[in-house]
């Protein structure tokens, strides 16, 4: 087994402060949007994972609304970009401008609407590729560059991309390595009727909820930090890599490419924000289970037989998570196993 | 400190739930390839079981195989087993997997964390797998029991279960040397060649005494000897009566003339004996040769009354052995006598028991048919087997006169070779016989 690590582990003090502070603003959110529990518990992880998500849905589910909410409790500078068809790449990286400086006219850089630290990117797939492209270097490497000139993101930078998955005339879809730079991809699905009565006795059209502010920027980078202390044992660690590599090698699951070790990386983060969010100092195999699926998803490709069977990514990754178990320990044939937790 | 004191045993607790959990599972390792591998060898132990039974070797020799093979198997299974062998740190995992501790174990052993509140009773998860551990094995117990009590055929018994007792020819021929040895009038050395024979014939094992052709060996030992005997006899007889032949002579003659044909046959005899299978001693062929003679010491009237008296004693010796035997059965003689008592072929009146080839005053032996089937020209064809424990398969039991049953109705008359019977209309042929009513019905619909 591993000795001890060059991780410091959250103490009993920090664990609590973190623990209050999202809880908060769990609740926040919670009051934005009714019944999406699950929903903004993955918009945290990403949060936390300094990720970028994508979220899937029909239109009116709240998927703007979110993520105006999530800027006003965190109280940061946040922009919306309108994808559309004639956007080009410099109407979100920001243009040089002319201008008289100094008795001299030169060009002056003027940021365009990626330099916030939340980013809505509203139908992402009704932009053009080379706008897309555009959004890959600032979501990568959190930088953008104008006319040979590399202009930093503001920290921390997110970009909350959302596209909607029936109207697809007129729409770029995504490439498979723009995809890959998504943490997460989640699927926002309608409210429960308790959830959707909620909405209509609460809620009027044209007015936006009151939001009122419960992190800081300096409290958000360091619930990060903390994050990033987050002890993974060894065999999480080896349940993700199984289950990165499974992707490519377990046969009959009808994927044609498997995750990227990015992926891995993504599992790796996702399930220490997730141990952060539920108050524990190290990342567990549950953790990893409970953000497979937004994780691996869209990042695997099936094959045409899969297809034609009518096999998805969430039934492909279910069968993943049955084939692979948490632990690599050998099942003796005259045992039978009981049904893991 | 108590802080760090409940800490120690709680990881001491949890490190001892790893290690039985790590124990109990390395021995289902083992046991997941011990137990198909015993499978097979309670079979093979069953079927030497079966062999050991048949050949009557001692019990000591299967359970000495069981148990050596028992403990092959074992060693076997281990060696397999170790490479799948589970460390306490890997049981950790697995304990911390099945009861939701969220990898604290893990994270406990590292060093990271401290380790968790113990349990003093935990759960692994695992729950055994019967079917997999008892199938195998109780059926390979079966396999045993059923070799040890299945009852093994009488006839392939060794001696450990029945002695064989041994054909009656050897008995026979024993009795014959025995009465040789005790007269005391033949060779030993042609004695001793008889008894090594036989006893060569004894040697063998017990349960090929019965085969096809040691059987063949003792009755041809047992003819030949009984040959010799009747040929030694004979020849003794022939001796007898021309030695009372030669005292007699001697008695009441004093011409030397009129025992010359006595003298001829004297001698015949001595050469009949001196030469056949069962010699006699060379101390009496020489008596016997004296008898023959007139001029060399002739022997007096009471050395021809001993060598009367010893030559009779042997020929009663010899005669114990029966003259060749009438080999039909009773039954073949019964009809031979019948047939004897009857009025021969030439007698018309063919019936049975009227006479005749297989006729006789009796019912013919073992006839299927009664006799009224005559052929056309009236004798009978019948052939019969006397012996129905003889027959076999395929033989012929009999034969009869019988006529090919033809109906004289089914005659169509003269017809041309290839000729078409049914002209029929062009292509319906075609359609009709090719598809099915289904499909004709449809073509015939679209055609219409």
């Amino acid at each position: 087994m591993t000795t001890r690590t060059d991780i410091v582990p959250l103490n009993d003090s920090e664990m609590a402060a973190s623990t209050a502070s999202l809880t908060r603003l769990r609740d926040a959110l919670n009051n934005v949007l009714f019944g999406q529990e699950s929903l903004i518990e993955m918009v945290m992880i990403g949060l936390l994972s300094r990720g970028h998500l994508l979220l899937e849905g029909l239109p009116g589910l709240g998927k703007t609304e979110l993520v105006k909410g999530l800027a006003k409790a965190l109280q940061l500078d946040s922009k919306r970009i309108q994808f559309t068809p004639d956007l080009l790449p410099g109407d979100i990286t920001g243009n040089p401008v002319l201008q008289e400086v100094e008795g001299r006219r030169t060009f002056v850089f003027q940021p365009g609407p990626l330099f916030a630290h939340l980013v809505l990117a509203d139908e992402i797939n009704r932009a053009s590729p080379k706008t897309q492209s555009a959004l890959l270097e600032a979501m990568q490497e959190r930088q953008v560059t104008v006319m040979g000139v590399a202009y930093a993101l503001p920290n921390p930078f997110f970009v909350l991309a959302t596209q909607n998955p029936i109207e697809l005339e007129g729409t770029y879809p995504l490439p498979e390595a723009q995809l890959d730079r998504f943490l997460l991809k989640i699927e926002v699905r309608r409210s429960a009727l308790e959830a959707l009565e909620k909405i209509v006795l609460n809620r009027k059209i044209g007015v936006e909820p009151e939001v009122p502010p419960v992190l800081s920027r300096e409290d958000l980078v360091g619930l990060l930090d903390l994050t990033q202390r987050i002890y993974l044992p060894p065999v999480v660690a080896n349940y993700i890599a199984r289950l990165v590599d499974g992707t490519h090698t377990v046969a009959g699951l009808g994927i044609k490419y498997g995750a990227s070790p990015r992926a891995a990386l993504a599992l790796a983060a996702a399930a220490r924000s997730r141990a952060l969010l539920h108050g524990r100092p190290n990342a567990s195999t549950e953790d990893v289970r409970a953000v497979v699926h937004p994780i691996l998803q869209h990042r695997i490709i099936l094959d045409y037989n899969a297809r034609l069977d009518g096999a998805s990514s969430a039934t492909v990754v279910e069968k993943l998570l049955a084939e692979i178990p948490p632990h690599d320990l050998e099942r003796p044939k005259t045992l039978l196993d009981a049904k893991l937790r | 400190m108590p802080n760090q004191d409940k800490s120690l045993t709680d990881a001491q607790i949890w490190r001892h739930h790893a290690k039985v959990v790590s124990i109990r599972v390395n021995f289902h390792h083992w046991l997941s390839r011990v137990v198909p591998k015993l499978f097979v060898l309670l079979i093979l132990v069953a079927l030497f079981d079966l062999f050991r039974r048949e050949t009557a070797l001692p019990a000591r020799w299967s359970e000495s195989l069981l148990l050596l093979g028992t403990g092959c198997v074992s060693a076997w299974a281990w060696l397999q087993a170790r490479k799948h062998l589970c460390s306490p740190s890997e049981a950790l995992v697995r304990l911390e997997t099945v009861l939701g501790l969220h990898n604290q174990l893990s994270s406990a052993q590292a060093g990271i964390l401290p380790w968790p509140v113990a349990r003093l009773k935990i759960d692994d998860g695992y729950g055994l797998n019967w079917p997999q551990i008892l199938k195998p094995l109780l059926a390979g117990l079966a396999f045993l029991w059923a070799a040890h009590f299945v009852p093994v055929s009488k006839a392939k018994l060794g001696a450990g279960s029945e002695p064989i007792s041994e054909p009656p020819e050897f008995a026979q021929v024993q009795s014959w040397i025995n009465a040789l040895k005790a007269d005391d009038l033949i060779e030993p050395d042609k004695i001793e060649e008889a008894q090594a024979a036989l006893d060569k014939l004894r040697e063998r094992p017990a349960q090929d005494w019965y085969t096809q052709s040691n059987l063949e060996a003792a009755d041809s030992l047992k003819q030949l000897t009984e040959q010799s005997m009747n040929s030694l006899a004979h020849d003794l007889d022939q001796a007898d009566q021309a030695v009372e032949s030669m005292r007699d002579k001697m008695a009441n003659s004093s011409d030397p003339g009129s025992l010359q044909p006595v003298q001829d046959q004297l001698r015949q005899a001595e050469e009949n004996l001196a030469s056949g299978n069962f010699p006699l001693k060379r101390e009496i062929v020489e008596q016997l040769k004296n008898g023959e003679s007139t001029t060399d010491k002739p022997l007096s009237a009471s050395q021809l009354a001993a060598l009367h008296e010893r030559l009779k004693k042997g020929k009663l010796a010899a005669q114990t052995a029966p003259k060749a035997k009438n080999v039909l059965s009773d039954e073949m003689e019964q009809a031979m006598a019948d047939a004897a008592l009857g009025d021969g072929p030439g007698r018309r009146e063919l019936v049975p028991g009227g006479g005749g080839v297989g006729g006789g005053k009796k019912s013919a032996p073992l006839e299927l048919q009664p006799r009224d089937k005559s052929s056309p020209d009236g004798t009978p064809t019948q052939v019969g087997s006397d012996d129905m424990s003889r027959a076999s398969l395929g033989e012929t039991l009999k034969v009869s006169a019988s006529q090919p049953q033809v109906d004289p109705r089914s005659y169509l008359g003269m017809q041309n070779a290839g000729a078409a019977q049914v002209q029929g209309n062009g292509g319906e042929a075609v359609w009709r016989s090719t598809y099915d009513p289904g499909e004709a019905d449809t073509l015939s619909r679209f055609f219409k």
